[in-house]
């Protein structure tokens, strides 16, 4: 068994059951124990306290997806539902005027975005070698161009802002803007320009925040201000900003030292 | 109903076709309000799992859904949490292992898996490059297996049960993993 006092860190299991109130009480004494001599421990639960409040603040309001449903009626009632369906389909084909030049609004691909899921953040940075999708916590060096293209999952307005380990607070999108700034068109969204990085060493997040109605800047900036005054390892685990009625994307750059 | 039926036959006839609909109505709504319960209390430790493993919120978000959709029913007959979180450890490391082998992109580089096969060789440091290739090259049921014990923490009796294979599967999949570890690291078995 996974014993705490032999040098093994927490699992994933011994943390769940405990945050569901199924832990054993001989092992939540040890897993107390544990948590008080080892940070890494603390860390890895904060983390994935986090990820499970974001869940609740996000996707459990929209409720549970729809299990698929095995059909348990007589067969005679397949075969009129069947039948009714046809019906309809051939009615509609009757009444719907055929338009095969007609194209659609927007590419299939774009139409789909908006439907369903958050909003997602990408980072794109630009070396020698060319444009690369930068991974979470991917290491760029001061002096990096990277540019970012934000999928606004159906939201009309964004911001994009960060906060570094050096306190220093940056808005990004809309540069100079007094509030978030409307989208020009559902889908992916390239924000304009590359951003250049600044000489501080150390985790830099950004974060992309999208609503249907503007957002003050200084609304963020104040939120921003008062994570940064809880340092850099605060910032890397702070996956949201207390901002009510916002959906967020963020996505955590750490910043080597620039190169010589 | 036809019309060979007295009229309070024809009523009874009507009335238990009401009846059956609406008892079906009614279990469906009872099903969806034991579905939701389930997803308010085991969906946070799904997204949870998922994102540890895919680093990205909306990629997470298709994974916990796809996961629970298809581990539903068996917690709903789990015994305990505890048996109701092997099911859900099991098909999520499935599904985001597989998404991540199908969109190639390069993962695992988590300070976790890291720190984890760190410990599990006794280096100060292993690259992150070198994870993602070791991850990347082991064969599904291999990954599957090292990932629940060496970045999720499972004990090996652990993994056998959230896997459903024996311990000395386990056991053997763990070995062909450190196997390869070592090969990709250049390190002597």
């Amino acid at each position: 068994m996974n014993g705490f006092d032999d040098g093994k860190h927490l699992s994933v299991l011994d943390m769940d059951l405990w945050r569901l109130d199924e832990l054993e009480p001989a092992r939540i004494t040890k897993l107390r124990l544990h948590l008080e001599r080892c940070t890494a421990c603390v860390q890895r639960l904060a983390e994935r306290d986090e990820f499970k409040q974001r869940f609740r603040r996000v996707m459990l309001p929209h409720g549970a997806p729809k299990p698929r449903r095995t059909f348990r009626g007589k067969w005679f009632n397949a075969r009129g539902v069947l039948v009714f369906a046809a019906g309809m389909g051939a009615l509609l084909f009757a009444v719907v005027p055929k338009s095969p030049d007609r194209k659609s609004a927007l590419p299939r691909s774009e139409i789909l975005f908006g439907v369903k899921g958050s909003p997602t953040l990408r980072v794109y940075a630009k070396s020698e070698s060319g444009a690369r999708a930068l991974s979470e916590s991917g290491r760029l060096a001061a002096s990096d161009a990277i540019r970012f293209v934000v999928d606004p999952a159906g939201a009309r307005y964004l911001l994009l802002a960060s906060v570094d380990g050096d306190g220093a607070l940056n808005v990004y999108f809309p540069y100079g803007g007094t509030e978030s700034a409307r989208l020009p068109k559902p889908g992916a969204f390239a924000v304009p320009g590359s951003i250049v990085l600044d000489a501080a060493a150390g985790p830099e997040r950004v974060y992309a925040l999208l609503s249907n109605e503007p957002i003050p800047v200084g609304r963020v900036r104040a939120a921003l201000a008062r994570l940064a005054k809880r340092g850099p390892e605060t910032i890397r685990k702070t996956y949201a900003l207390p901002l009510s009625g916002v959906e967020q994307a963020t996505f955590l750059i750490e910043k080597a030292e620039a190169r010589p | 109903m036809t019309a060979s039926h007295p009229n309070h036959v024809r009523s009874a006839l009507a009335l238990g076709s009401l009846t059956a609909a609406r008892t079906r109505t009614i279990g469906v709504a009872m099903e969806d309000e034991a579905f939701e319960r389930l997803y308010s209390r085991f969906g946070p430790a799904t997204f949870a799992h998922c994102r540890g493993i895919l680093h990205d919120d909306a990629a997470a978000e298709d994974a916990s859904q796809e996961t629970f959709l298809r581990v539903h029913s068996h917690l709903a007959k789990a015994p305990n949490a505890r048996e109701a979180l092997f099911w859900i450890y099991r098909i999520a490391t499935n599904v985001c292992l597989s998404e991540l082998r199908r969109r190639r992109r390069k993962p695992f580089a988590v300070c976790n898996a890291v720190e984890a096969l760190a410990i599990a060789f006794g280096d100060d440091v292993i690259e992150r490059d070198a994870v993602a290739r070791i991850f990347g090259s082991a064969p599904g049921k291999v990954r599957e297996v090292a990932w629940l014990h060496f970045v999720s923490g499972l004990d090996q009796a652990e993994v056998a049960e959230a896997l459903d294979v024996s311990r000395g599967t386990v056991v053997n999949r763990l070995n062909q993993f450190r196997d390869l570890a070592r090969k990709l690291l250049g390190r002597s078995t």
